[in-house]
C-alpha cells in the first residue's frame, strides 16, 4: 500500500454509516464520514479523500447537490463516486454527473469493502 | 310548399352537421341561428339561454341583428319571453305594438316586425328561448314553429351534451392530478419505510458476516431469519409502490421499441441457477428473427421473471419452457411447467391483488401476479393461464400477448434446447 486510504462515507442514516465504518476500518482504511451533502463536500475539500462512497437520496443536501459541487471543484473533480442508489430504483432520471458505480442498497458490508478495494487497486493503490 | 318544406329539410341537415361538428360551441351556435334565420326567410334569430340559477336569460348566439339590439337589456321582464319560459310558444305579430313586448321602440328601431318565441326544452324542463325575428309582419306557419321547435330540441341535447363532455374532462383532469400527487407522496413514503429496514438488513449482514467477532451457530440462524423476513418486507414494500406507478401510466415513458428475443433472454438468465438448484431445466424457444415490440425493457423482464419462477416455484422435476412466438398482429410468451398445477376454483381470481394460492407452501407477496398483468395490460397486451397445461395435459401454461411493431430486428438465431 502507498499509504492508508482515505475513504469519505456521506449518508444520512448513523446505522449504515456506523456498520459501513465498521466494516471499511476493519481494513485498515482511515474513514471520514459526514451525514449530508453539505458536510460531506466541506470534508471533502479539507480532507481530500481517495474515494467516496456517496449515498444518493437524502433529504438534506442531497447526493445530486453533493456530486454536483465535487465535481465543479477540480482538486475533487477525478476523485471515483459509489453511489448507493435505494432498493426501488424510483429516481427515473439518471444520474447526471459521473458516478465511478453504483451500488444496489441494501449491501452488506462485506460486499462494500469489496467494492471498495477494487476501486482502490483500480487507481493504484496497491501497487 | 314545397320549396319550403325542402328548405326546412336542408336546414334541419345544416343544423346537425352544426351541432355534431368540432367547431367551438359559439360558432356552432351563430351558424345554427343562421341556418334557422335563413330556413324561415326571417330577418334574424336569437337563442338565448337560461343561467344555471335559471333566474336570467342570457342572448347567447344571435344572427341579423345589431350588436345594439341584441345588448339592449335584460329580456327577462319581456312577457313574450315569459310565456315562452312557461313552454308555450308565442308569436308576436306586431312587435312595435304588442304590449306583450317590452322593448317595442327598439324593434322599430332594428327593422323587427313579428316576433316567434320557441321554447328550447331539455327533457320537458326549459333550458332557454328561441327567438325568429321577421322583418314584415307575418304568420308563422304551423310548419314553420315545428322546424323551430325541432331546432330548439336539436339544439339543447347538442348543448347538454357539450356541457357534460366539458365537465367531465376537467373532472378527468383533476383526478389525474391528484393522482400524480399521491404517487409523488409514495415515494417518499417509500423513502422512509424502506430505510430502516435496510438499515436493519445491514446491521445483521454486518455481525453475519463476523465483524463483531464469533457468533454462534444458533445466532447465525435466528439473524439469517431476520434478514430473509426484512427482504419479504423490502419486496413487498417495493410491489406495492409499483402499482400506482404502472396505473398512473408513469411506465409509458420508459416504453421505447425493443427486440423481444432480448427482452425473454435477459430475463431467463437469471433464472437459471436457481432452477437447476431445484434439478429443474429451462428451455427457451424463440423466432428466428426477433420481432420489434414497443414498451419497457425492464418491465417486461418483471413480468416474465415473475412467471418463470412461479414455474420453478411450483414444480419439482422435469422442464419448465419459455416459448416466445410471432404472430402478424402480436407477440406471445407462453412458460410451461410440468408442476402440481392450479386446482381450477384459483384459476379467476389468479390474477387478483394479494391473492394466495390454496397451496400456501409457497412464499411470495400475492401481489407478483397482479402487478404483471397491470404491466401487460399497460402495455396493450393480455395475460391468462390454464391449468392442466392443454398441449402436455399436466402443470399450468401461463400465456401473454404483447402487440406488435410491424419491423422485424434481423439478428436472432432459433434458441437451441439447453
Amino acid at each position: 500500500m502507498k499509504r492508508t486510504p482515505k475513504i469519505l462515507l456521506v449518508d444520512d442514516d448513523a446505522d449504515l454509516v456506523a456498520v459501513m465504518r465498521g466494516a471499511l476500518e476493519s481494513k485498515a482504511y482511515k474513514v471520514l464520514v459526514a451525514y449530508d451533502g453539505k458536510e460531506g463536500l466541506e470534508k471533502a475539500r479539507k480532507e481530500k479523500p481517495d474515494l467516496v462512497v456517496l449515498d444518493i437520496l437524502m433529504p438534506v443536501a442531497d447526493g445530486f447537490y453533493f456530486a454536483d459541487e465535487f465535481r465543479k471543484d477540480p482538486s475533487l473533480a477525478r476523485v471515483p463516486v459509489l453511489a448507493l442508489t435505494s432498493f426501488s430504483e424510483s429516481l427515473g432520471q439518471p444520474f447526471p454527473f459521473e458516478v465511478s458505480e453504483y451500488i444496489r442498497k441494501p449491501i452488506k458490508p462485506k460486499d462494500l469493502v469489496a467494492k471498495v478495494e477494487e476501486f482502490l487497486r483500480r487507481i493504484g493503490f496497491f501497487t | 310548399m314545397k320549396g319550403r318544406k325542402q328548405r326546412y329539410y336542408y336546414s334541419l341537415y345544416e343544423v346537425a352537421a352544426a351541432a355534431n361538428s368540432a367547431r367551438t360551441p359559439e360558432r356552432v351556435l351563430s351558424s345554427i341561428m343562421e341556418t334557422v334565420a335563413k330556413a324561415l326567410e326571417a330577418k334574424g334569430c336569437s337563442l338565448m339561454l337560461l343561467t344555471p340559477d335559471r333566474k336570467v336569460l342570457l342572448h347567447t348566439a344571435a344572427y341579423g341583428l345589431s350588436d345594439w339590439y341584441v345588448g339592449k337589456g335584460q329580456v327577462s321582464a319581456d312577457k313574450s319571453i315569459s310565456e315562452a319560459l312557461e313552454g308555450k310558444t308565442v308569436a308576436v305579430w306586431d312587435a312595435t305594438k304588442d304590449e306583450r313586448v317590452q322593448y317595442r321602440e327598439q324593434a322599430k328601431r332594428e327593422g323587427i316586425a313579428s316576433i316567434l318565441s320557441v321554447p328550447m326544452m331539455l327533457r320537458e324542463e326549459i333550458v332557454g328561448v328561441i327567438r325568429v325575428y321577421t322583418a314584415e309582419r307575418r304568420h308563422f306557419a304551423t310548419d314553420d314553429i315545428y322546424f323551430v321547435q325541432t331546432v330548439a330540441n336539436l339544439g339543447a341535447i347538442a348543448l347538454e351534451n357539450r356541457r357534460e363532455l366539458e365537465q367531465v374532462s376537467s373532472e378527468v383532469v383533476k383526478l389525474q392530478e391528484e393522482r400524480r400527487h399521491f404517487v409523488r407522496f409514495l415515494g417518499v413514503v417509500a423513502h422512509d419505510l424502506q430505510s430502516p429496514l435496510v438499515a436493519t438488513q445491514s446491521i445483521l449482514s454486518y455481525i453475519l458476516d463476523g465483524y463483531t467477532g464469533e457468533i454462534t451457530n444458533g445466532q447465525r440462524d435466528l439473524m439469517q431469519r431476520g434478514v430473509r423476513r426484512i427482504d419479504g418486507l423490502l419486496t413487498l414494500i417495493s410491489d406495492i409502490l409499483d402499482i400506482p406507478r404502472i396505473e398512473t401510466g408513469q411506465i409509458t415513458r420508459e416504453m421505447r421499441e425493443i427486440s423481444f428475443n432480448e427482452v425473454i433472454k435477459r430475463s431467463v438468465e437469471g433464472l437459471d441457477s436457481l432452477a437447476r438448484q431445484k434439478g429443474l431445466t429451462l428451455r427457451v424457444e424463440l423466432p428466428q428473427t426477433s420481432p420489434k415490440i414497443y414498451g419497457s425493457s425492464r418491465r417486461l423482464q418483471q413480468v416474465v421473471t415473475n412467471l418463470v419462477g412461479n414455474a420453478i416455484s411450483y414444480t419439482n422435476e422435469g422442464v419448465v419452457l419459455i416459448r416466445g412466438t410471432d404472430w402478424d398482429s402480436e407477440v406471445r410468451v407462453e412458460v410451461i411447467d410440468s408442476g402440481i398445477g392450479i386446482p381450477a376454483e384459483d384459476l379467476p381470481r389468479l390474477f387478483g391483488d394479494f391473492f394466495r394460492g390454496s397451496n400456501v407452501e409457497i412464499k411470495g407477496t400475492g401481489l407478483g401476479l397482479s402487478i404483471s398483468k397491470r404491466i401487460i395490460e399497460a402495455h396493450g397486451g393480455k395475460i391468462w393461464a390454464e391449468s392442466p397445461c392443454p398441449e402436455t395435459n399436466t402443470g399450468s401454461r401461463f400465456t401473454f400477448t404483447l402487440p406488435k411493431k410491424q419491423t422485424a430486428v434481423q439478428q436472432e438465431k432459433l434458441e437451441q434446447p439447453r
